[in-house]
């Protein structure tokens, strides 16, 4: 489905199907709901999934290669947008690599690791032996370890906003998220929704009543 | 191309490759890393250890400031001369010499007593990863090496045999249950674990039964020589 269907489809869920001007939900607020119903949902679906995730969640991503991104001559820097965590064990990244897809590129999970790589003479990345990839979240970078010439890459991931992939275009593409699952994504949002309301206090007759009486 | 023929090799990350499979992380790179520094592990000195493991080896290396760097995976030398191509040092060119070590070759009993076969000691010593000659060897002239090596290619890591893989992979999902105890259950590590152990003591013993049946051929060769033909046989009686 596309995004504005899910939007339109999830606005006229508290209003059972029926929806006016002055019901409305804004459209923005909606897409940031579902982004986080989506994030939740990914989780809970891999973990009781034994770890499988069907790959309409996952979006390609093709970094271009920027000369200023550049800061050593040890690796290559490119933007990578936010991706989201599965498990402890695992976050969104299924496939950084070539565009081809014939070399997946090896995964260093932090500075610490490549630390500790670069001790260990069979690990290290330093004799370019094999390619590397470190995603550095805080500043939203991929940096490409033992292959200093390289400019194109591709990585395919559980990204947290699909709309930070240039080659996603809401109007036309899919929105990320199996149908299937679209009940799972109602119910999240729903239950979001009408615990904001549920939690706004009415002016009631109650409220009138706590207040001291006038003495004559 | 699948060659399963006795020489056919793999690399360590078609071994990697199958240990994913079967563990069903096929979709992720994360633990690669570490996966070949286990098969690597395993394959080598240090996990299998069968006669595989070594084999002889040949290559050619330079004398650089009185020293030549020994290759990759050196263990011991068996012999040494000067290439005939050092034109610049035409002293050296094609001399029939046979460098040697001298003790470790007649210690099986080998009669190593020719005139065209000199002990390396005297000429050079091997030292920390150089062949470093005593003097008059002058820059630039190459030497041939054979000698007996660790099986690894030229980054260090080891050559695995087709025959391997079935270890290796074993070996690689059981370190991978251990290191992820909460996702695996007991049974099925202790399955991998048995399953390695046993692959790496038929493939010690393959090895093993390989190399006795050629020392048996060649000894079968000899005694037949010795009978049917005399000629032959005189190079192996001198």
């Amino acid at each position: 489905m596309l995004e504005k269907e899910i939007v339109e489809r999830i606005s006229r869920l508290p209003f059972a199907g029926v929806i006016s001007d002055e019901n409305r939900l804004d459209g923005q607020y909606i897409v940031s709901l579902m982004e986080s119903a989506r994030a939740q949902i990914a989780k809970e679906v891999y973990q009781k999934n034994n770890k499988r995730l069907n790959p309409v969640f996952y979006q390609k991503y093709y970094p271009t290669y920027s000369e200023q991104l550049q800061e050593a001559k040890t690796y290559v820097k490119f933007s990578c947008p936010e991706v989201l965590t599965l498990d402890s064990n695992s976050d969104g990244l299924r496939y950084i690599g070539t565009t081809d897809c014939s070399v997946a590129f090896r995964r260093i999970w932090s500075r610490s690791m490549l630390s500790t790589i670069n001790k260990h003479q069979v690990m290290s990345v330093k004799g370019n032996r094999y390619t590397a990839a470190l995603y550095d979240g805080s500043a939203q970078m991929m940096e490409i370890y033992g292959n200093a010439e390289i400019e194109e890459i591709m990585i395919e991931a559980l990204f947290a906003n699909p709309h930070d992939i240039p080659t996603w275009n809401a109007d036309y593409d899919p929105y990320p998220f199996p149908d299937d699952l679209l009940p799972l994504m109602d119910d999240y949002i729903f239950r979001s929704i009408t615990s904001i309301a549920a939690s706004v206090q009415p002016e009631t007759r109650n409220q009138y009543n706590q207040t001291t009486p006038r003495r004559r | 191309m699948i060659n399963s023929g006795t020489y056919a090799t793999i690399t360590l990350d078609s071994i990697i490759s199958a240990a994913k499979m079967e563990l069903k992380i096929q979709d992720s790179a994360d633990y690669d890393i570490l996966f070949e520094k286990w098969a690597n592990q395993a394959a080598g000195t240090q996990g299998l250890h069968t006669l595989s493991t070594t084999i002889k080896k040949q290559c050619s290396i330079t004398v650089n400031g009185g020293k030549a760097k020994l290759p990759v995976g050196f263990n011991q030398l068996i012999a040494m001369r000067y290439n005939t191509n050092n034109v610049s040092n035409s002293s050296l060119n094609c001399t029939p010499m046979l460098y040697v070590d001298m003790a470790f070759l007649s210690n099986c009993g080998c009669d190593t007593n020719t005139p065209f076969i000199q002990n390396m000691q005297g000429v050079f010593q091997i030292n920390n990863g150089y062949i470093i000659f005593y003097g008059g060897v002058p820059d630039g002239v190459t030497c041939s090496l054979s000698y007996f090596a660790n099986n690894v290619d030229e980054n260090g890591l080891q050559i695995v045999y087709e025959r391997y893989e079935r270890a290796l992979t074993a070996y690689l999902c059981y370190r991978y249950m251990l290191q992820n105890l909460q996702e695996y259950n007991q049974y099925a590590m202790e399955t991998f674990r048995q399953e390695w152990m046993a692959q790496k003591r038929m493939l010690r013993s393959q090895d093993a039964r390989d190399s006795f049946n050629n020392t048996k051929y060649q000894m079968m060769e000899v005694a037949n020589a010795l009978v049917v033909d005399k000629s032959w046989a005189a190079q192996y009686t001198q």
